[in-house]
């Protein structure tokens, strides 16, 4: 993943300015705790269906909530997220088919969909940028890579996936 | 120092002659040592993969039969008193027996342990100076040192008394009497060690009691008498040498007052432990009753039990104690109740369930009991000949003659 | 790729064999050595012998730097002997100022275990008898009677409704059980709160496996048997080499990860978020930002272990 298509985002958090280090012992000590860069992993080249202009160019968004029987008929189904007040353009921008729409009217690209995923979900905005909730990896010290909202949530049906567990522990077998 | 090579060829001399029964015995035991031997040859060549503990039950029948022989080393003690103390002349001729017993006891305490261990081969690091002992904080590296003494201590006098008896002086009692008296002392120290050994252990919740040490010592008192007294009577028996029976009285009595407070400790243990029904008594529970379908220990503990309550009817009842037989079957019964209630009964709890409550049971294999047996088997081979010798000396046919040297 | 796949197998079936055979034939040439020492009364050549070595080798914090370096070769060449691949035996030092903690969110755990085998791997642990340094207990809600739950559920899916999941690896205690246990002092904790094992001076005895409350600790009751094609190349001489039988060995937090920088593997590999990994010393560091904000608790408090492991929910 190049760097360029990270979109670094620094957080303010109020506590993560209480780490106070001397920049010369960090010189010395190469992993000595620093202020630390946290950048969220870009999703929208690994949405399959991105840009949504290639076919939304050619029709007319319709607005109003109703049965989706030909396209996203398994968004439709599966739609698991909110109420029943929950449709389409809560989220998405009627008027930029490529973009996320917040609360304020304010047209965010789909890297960012963290902010409009947090504008709800305040709780989790606060343990997502005290890196408590989310998934992060990288050096624990170093540049962090957390990963975006969606790239563990599906936004339709943000219930967490069960998974296949590996194997249970060996037997202890007698000889 | 001529002399006392003298001294050594004739002992070994006394050993190695003997009837056609003598022979038999003494065979039979080496062939039962050598093949644990080859079971021993093969925890180290092969890892002790081959035996059935696992990282949940990570002790085992070795560990069990070092706690039951640790007591039964202790328990000599209980004869120096009345030598020692009481200075009756009947016990003084069997302490060297005793100190023999001790001594043999604690060969086969470190054979169990050593044989038990993962890298026999990096033993020396416990060794002072050569390598690193982790004092004062672990209860282990204590048991080493208090051990070590132990063996000096229980060498020395055997060997210092039946030497000078040999020579056919009086022992100098400025040579034999601190000694004697610190092995009293020590006799406690390396039982209550052990017990802290286990008992120290807050992982463990089934060992975490501080009536563990009073019980190892009191069962020591039942386990040690009763070992003590059957082999007296093998050597009234077969050995040429008269034991006076004021000895076995006294054996028999100790028996008859440790035995319940045995029973009543345990009691205490068990009324505790499953009334409180706490999470952590899990262990005891498994012990009495068994976890699902892990119910081997409660037919133990529960033969056990039955076993010191008809001993200890036999033993209060003077009619019956009187009579040699039943006196020596209470004895083998309260030799196995013991062994099963202060030695896998105590080791395999402690493991049953796991910390983190996985529940491993754990038997035994061929492997290990061979192991066992021969250790046993040389124990028994190497008090045969110490006390062959020492009848010898005692009796006063091992001596040093007017030619010699 | 199928037929790649059947000659690796081969070729692994092949360099067991060959270890068979070399281990036998060390064994041999050893007593020949010997022999010969005895025989020529040169104690000389019978110190170069490895095996003699491997006796006469002193305890981790009495090496040198120069010892450690012809040690690490000697580990080294060993590996590569019978294995065919080349390691990097090192040991990197703890780190001024950092002490390791470790939170783990148990509303995030699911159960699914990829932290036990990334561990594996990272580890060199052996698959037969297997060793794995995590275990994940599935409990029932409302209960934290370990008794009740079980580590060995076997399951399509996880989680399971109606059940939580603990997973218990070291908790690398301030005041560890084990290492107040070792009689030779052959497990210790370092200065960042790791507790370590000197896998080469451990005589194997066990004690610290018993004084462990929370099953940390594990036994090489055989020779470890590890694939070639499993063999983590990058070593720590005190976490993740690959150890001699009948030593004891547990979880160091990767040791020679975390000093370099890296995560632990355990957390690299969790798919939920649920692992937490930072420097307790540093209040912006995420374990610290936990225990300040979450409900925190640590298992078997009433020990006084006092643990660097703590559990939350968020």
């Amino acid at each position: 993943m190049s760097a360029g298509r990270l979109v670094l985002v620094a957080f303010v958090a109020a506590l993560a300015c209480e780490a106070t280090h001397a920049p010369d012992q960090a010189a010395e000590r190469p992993f000595a705790p620093t202020h630390e860069e946290i950048l969220v992993e870009p999703r929208s080249h690994l949405l399959p269906t991105y840009p949504c202009t290639s076919c939304h160019d050619e029709r007319e968004a319709q607005p109003t909530r109703r049965r989706l029987a030909d396209y996203h008929r398994t968004r439709y189904d599966d739609l698991k997220h909110g109420d029943d007040a929950f449709w389409c353009y809560q989220c998405h921008a009627l008027e930029d088919i490529d973009k996320l729409r917040m609360a304020s009217g304010q047209l965010i690209s789909f890297d960012e969909a963290w902010r409009l995923c947090t504008s709800c979900h305040g709780d989790k905005q606060r343990d997502f940028q005290r890196g408590i909730h989310g998934l992060t990896i990288g050096e624990w010290n170093g540049k962090k890579h957390r990963r975006s909202c969606t790239g563990c949530h599906d936004p339709h049906n943000p219930r967490f996936r069960s998974m296949t567990p590996e194997k249970p522990p060996a037997p202890v077998q007698s000889r | 120092m001529i002399r006392y090579l003298q001294y050594l060829k004739s002992c070994a001399g006394c050993v190695l002659r003997g009837g056609r029964n003598y022979y038999l015995w003494m065979g039979g035991l080496f062939v039962l040592t050598f093949l644990g031997g080859i079971s021993w040859y093969h925890h180290i060549a092969d890892g002790l993969g081959i035996t059935n503990m696992s990282n949940q039950v990570s002790w085992g029948i070795g560990i069990a039969n070092f706690v039951y022989f640790v007591g039964v080393a202790a328990s000599v003690a209980l004869l120096i008193v009345p030598a020692y103390i009481y200075r009756i002349e009947e016990f003084k001729a069997v302490v060297v027996l005793a100190e023999i017993i001790a001594v043999i006891s604690v060969v086969m305490c470190l054979s169990f342990i050593i044989s038990d261990l993962g890298r026999p081969d990096r033993l020396l690091h416990l060794s002072p100076g050569l390598g690193v002992i982790n004092l004062p904080s672990s209860h282990l590296a204590w048991d080493v040192m208090v051990f070590s003494v132990q063996l000096v201590l229980s060498l020395y006098i055997p060997a210092y008394l039946l030497y000078k008896r040999y020579l056919g002086q009086a022992p100098n009692l400025a040579f034999v009497l601190p000694p004697v008296m610190l092995s009293m002392l020590w006799a406690v120290i390396i039982h209550t060690v052990t017990a802290f050994l286990l008992s120290a252990l807050k992982s463990r919740d089934f060992w975490n009691t501080g009536l563990l040490a009073p019980r190892f010592l009191v069962s020591a008192a039942v386990s040690g008498p009763a070992i003590i007294l059957l082999c007296f009577a093998a050597i009234n028996r077969y050995g040429g040498m008269r034991i006076a029976d004021r000895v076995f009285d006294y054996l028999a009595h100790v028996l008859r007052v440790m035995l319940p407070v045995n029973l009543f400790l345990l009691g205490c243990e068990v009324f505790t432990e499953l009334h409180s029904g706490t999470a952590v008594t899990e262990s005891a529970r498994y012990l009495f009753f068994g976890l699902g379908e892990h119910t081997l220990l409660p037919k133990f503990i529960w033969t056990a039990i039955v076993f010191d309550v008809v001993a200890l009817v036999i033993l209060l009842v003077p009619r019956w104690r009187q009579q040699p037989r039943l006196l020596y079957a209470s004895c083998a019964l309260l030799v196995f109740s013991i062994w099963v209630e202060k030695g896998m009964g105590l080791v395999l709890p402690g493991f049953t369930p796991s910390p983190l409550g996985e529940v491993v049971e754990y038997v035994p294999n061929a492997s290990e009991i061979v192991l066992t047996i021969g250790i046993l088997a040389a124990g028994a081979l190497l008090f045969t000949a110490a006390a062959k010798v020492t009848i010898a000396v005692q009796t006063g046919r091992l001596r040093l003659q007017e030619g010699d040297a | 790729m199928k037929k790649d796949e059947a000659s690796c197998a081969g070729a692994r079936v092949e360099k067991l064999v060959e270890l068979r055979l070399s281990k036998d034939g060390s064994r041999r040439s050893f007593l020949k050595s010997a022999l010969a020492a005895a025989v020529t009364g040169t104690v000389a050549s019978g110190c170069d012998h490895p095996f003699v070595k491997d006796l006469l080798q002193k305890h981790y914090k009495e090496l040198s730097d120069e010892d450690k370096k012809e040690l690490f070769q000697r580990i080294e060449q060993r590996t590569h002997a019978w294995s065919g691949v080349r390691v990097k035996v090192s040991d990197p030092q703890p780190l001024d100022g950092v002490h390791w903690g470790y939170a783990l969110n148990l509303n995030h755990c699911n159960g699914n275990r990829r932290c036990v085998e990334a561990c594996a791997r990272e580890n060199n642990l052996p698959n037969d008898p297997e060793i794995r340094y995590i275990r994940v207990v599935e409990a029932d809600n409302g209960s934290q009677h370990l008794e009740h739950g079980t580590v060995n559920y076997d399951r399509e899916q996880v989680p399971e409704p109606g059940k939580y999941y603990l997973p218990v690896q070291c908790h690398q205690c301030r005041n560890p059980p084990c290492v107040k246990a070792c009689p030779t002092k052959a497990t210790w904790q370092e200065p960042d709160g790791i507790v370590v094992v000197d896998y080469d001076w451990c005589i194997g005895c066990r004690y610290c496996q018993a004084a462990c409350p929370y099953h940390a600790r594990r036994f090489n009751w055989t020779v470890p048997s590890i694939e070639p094609d499993r063999i983590n190349p990058d070593q720590g001489y005190l976490s993740n080499r690959i150890r001699p039988v009948g030593v004891i060995e547990k979880c160091t937090f990767c040791l020679h990860r975390v000093r370099r920088g890296r995560y632990p593997a355990c957390f690299e590999a969790c798919p939920t978020g649920a692992r937490k990994f930072g420097n307790l010393a540093d209040p912006s560091s995420e374990v610290r930002q936990i225990i300040a904000s979450k409900r925190v608790w640590i298992l078997k408090e009433d020990l006084g272990t006092d643990p660097r492991f703590f559990y939350f929910y968020a």
